[in-house]
């Protein structure tokens, strides 16, 4: 996904605004010349500096303000590509829920079944093995506290 | 000292920790897409729980043999492993294509080892003498050195030097969120707890090194692997006569390897571009580059192993991190006690002069261990990417939860692997970024403690000799494009 260097400018700019003006609200150091706003507030106003020459070179290039990679076109790509997030976002939601060994088989075998496009039931397989021994390797191993659930709970 | 250092390294735990994280680099090498940062970004978590010595080997281990393991794929398919063998991949694949392809490999292995020794006694001696120096450093100077460090970061980076900027200011300004390190005013938390510490850096990196590798990995097409040769023979045939050939060529791609892995933000992939380049310019016969000749490599090949073992000198000294790999380290020193600067060679001298040894030991393993990687690089390179990648995606999952035990870590880790993915895409190295992250609060720390020294003045940051000096290069560097511009115009 290539975007114009002026739509990148545009929002370094505002996000360097955004932040100048926040941090205008950070109290001062008492009888100090510099307090805790002045790295923020140098480093948004370079963010926002280069952003205005970003802009300037993007509208001299005149190249198209978003141009999406070749998988943007695939539907099948797209979808792998939405995967990723998504399959985080998933799991941040729901794992607290379903515990681990529901909400990590469950992840990885709709991605391992999409990637293969199909192959349902060994893409099932793999993905409990490589679960259960990601769940032996971190919660009997090295102690990691992954949360439990339903199933969690069975095995006891 | 150095008995109790080996009682450290020569223990069963420790030394199968070494021979497993090897086996682990040297799969993670040699699959394309997969880097030498991604596989310490990746083991992290699992060293987690591990002493000192044995995590920081298992680190020094898994990434030296990935970087070696990378010259596999590039020779076989045409395609690096890492982008430490980006620099040769046309020139080793054409030696395949000539019927070289055993005397690549050899070069391949045995050069690796031979320029990661190199870079390991650089090491050893510059180190601890420079740490002898900057034991009289104040906050002026490590202010200085900060800067110097994020300067050469974005003068090294490949791409346009606004872009290395922008780069290093996301970098510097993410550190900049949670409690500010001299006043305790909590800046861009927006009310959250989980923010007040900061982006935590463990996170940061499985995000930036995996999560946008697992992203542009499976949008890629990608095409049936085909492997230019089944079998593989002696890979030791003819390495005596190109040693006795090409040895200066093996010292001179050590040496500036070592150089720019020092050099903060620059590794083994800058490392091995420049000494390619520099194998060319002085060779006798540079109209063979390119034909599947063997020389380029031979400087290449040793180049980058020598970087990763240069990059440590200013990550243990300073601080201040020569690569992405050492940036994770830094922290990794942190979490272990071993926290970087002049003093650590005096309150962890057994720990780190373990460390010495296990960067011996892990580049003389490699002599074994690569030889086997190169009978078995047919069984690697087939490992399915689409089983691979979502196995991947679940190990950083679970390892950014392993640092802070919250899914707080698996938020970092989407956000900063998206901002990553935008960022390449749009021609932004990563790496200054990564450099803005680990130094922005020494950067910041050094700033205000001085100012408080010095009452607000700002001309102190010259008054003390060393800090003069750094001043001035600093400044020099900054103003070396105007000025070359001006000559230039004349």
């Amino acid at each position: 996904m290539r975007l114009n260097d002026a739509v990148i400018g545009l929002v370094l700019i505002v996000v360097g605004l955004l932040v100048i003006w926040h941090t205008r609200s950070f109290p001062a150091m008492p009888g100090q010349k510099y307090g805790p706003d002045l790295f923020p507030s140098l480093i948004a106003a370079g963010l926002a500096f280069g952003g205005v020459i970003l802009v300037a070179s993007g509208l001299r290039a005149r190249a198209p303000f978003v141009q999406m990679g070749a998988w943007a076109r695939s539907p099948l790509l797209l979808l792998n590509f939405l995967s990723v997030p998504a399959a985080l976002l998933f799991y941040i939601l729901c794992s607290d829920a379903l515990g681990f060994l529901l909400a990590a088989p469950l992840v990885l075998a709709v991605l391992i079944a999409l990637y293969r496009r199909g192959r349902v039931v060994s893409s099932v397989a793999i993905a409990i093995v490589a679960a259960l021994l990601i769940q032996q390797a971190f919660s009997r191993l090295l102690l990691v506290p992954l949360p439990r659930g339903v199933i969690e709970n069975l095995i006891g | 000292m150095l008995t109790t250092a080996f009682g450290l390294v020569f223990d069963p735990y420790v030394l199968a920790v070494i021979v497993g994280s090897a086996a682990f680099g040297l799969f993670v090498g040699a699959i394309p897409g997969l880097t030498a940062t991604m596989a310490t970004a990746l083991l992290v978590p699992v060293t987690f729980f591990m002493d000192p010595v044995p995590a920081i080997a298992a680190i020094v281990t898994a990434t030296a043999m990935a970087i070696f393991a990378g010259d596999i794929p590039a020779a076989l398919l045409r395609l690096p492993g890492t982008p430490a063998s980006a620099a040769y991949v046309d020139e080793s694949y054409a030696m395949t294509r000539k019927g070289q392809l055993e005397l690549n490999l050899g070069v391949n292995l045995v050069f690796s080892v031979v320029g990661g020794l190199i870079g390991t006694v650089v090491l050893v001696t510059a180190a601890p003498a420079l740490a002898e120096v900057a034991l009289n450093f104040s906050s002026f100077e490590y202010f200085w050195l900060a800067l110097l460090g994020l300067t050469c970061a974005v003068f090294i980076s490949p791409s346009s030097p606004l872009k290395g900027v922008i780069s290093l200011l996301i970098g510097l300004g993410i550190a900049s969120i949670g409690i500010d390190v001299t006043a305790g005013h909590p800046r861009f938390t927006f009310g959250s707890v989980e923010m007040m510490g900061g982006v935590s850096f463990i996170p940061a990196m499985i995000g930036m090194f995996a999560v946008s590798e697992v992203m542009r990995s499976v949008c890629d097409a990608d095409a049936p692997l085909k492997l230019a040769q089944e079998r593989i023979g002696n890979v030791f045939r003819g390495i005596g006569a190109v040693t006795r050939r090409y040895w200066k060529n093996v010292l001179r791609g050590s040496v500036i390897g070592t150089a720019i892995g020092a050099l903060p933000g620059a590794g083994a992939d800058i490392a091995a571009w420049i000494s390619f380049a520099v194998s060319k310019k002085f060779s006798k016969e540079p109209e063979k580059f390119g034909t599947g000749h063997i020389e380029g490599i031979v400087d290449a090949t040793s180049a980058n192993n020598s970087a990763l073992s240069g990059a440590w000198i200013p990550a243990l000294v300073f601080g201040i991190p020569g690569d992405s790999i050492t940036a994770v380290v830094i922290g990794v020193l942190y979490m272990k006690g071993m926290n970087p600067g002049p003093t650590v060679f005096m309150q962890a001298a057994d720990q780190l002069y373990a460390v010495f040894i296990v960067f011996f030991l892990a580049n003389l393993l490699m002599l074994p261990l690569g030889l086997a990687a190169i009978r078995l690089s047919g069984q690697i390179l087939r490992a399915p990417r689409t089983v691979l990648m979502p196995i991947i995606l679940m190990f950083c999952i679970v390892g950014a939860f392993a640092i802070n035990n919250t899914v707080f870590g698996v938020g970092i880790i989407l956000v900063m692997g998206i901002l990553a993915w935008v960022m390449e895409e749009n021609g932004f190295p990563v790496a200054p970024a990564i450099l803005g992250m680990v130094l922005g609060e020494l950067l910041e720390g050094s700033f205000m403690t001085s100012m408080i020294k010095a009452d607000g003045d700002l001309l102190a940051f010259f008054h003390r000799p060393i800090a003069a000096v750094l001043g001035v290069a600093t400044i020099a560097l900054w103003l070396s494009p105007l000025l070359l511009r001006l000559l230039r115009k004349r």
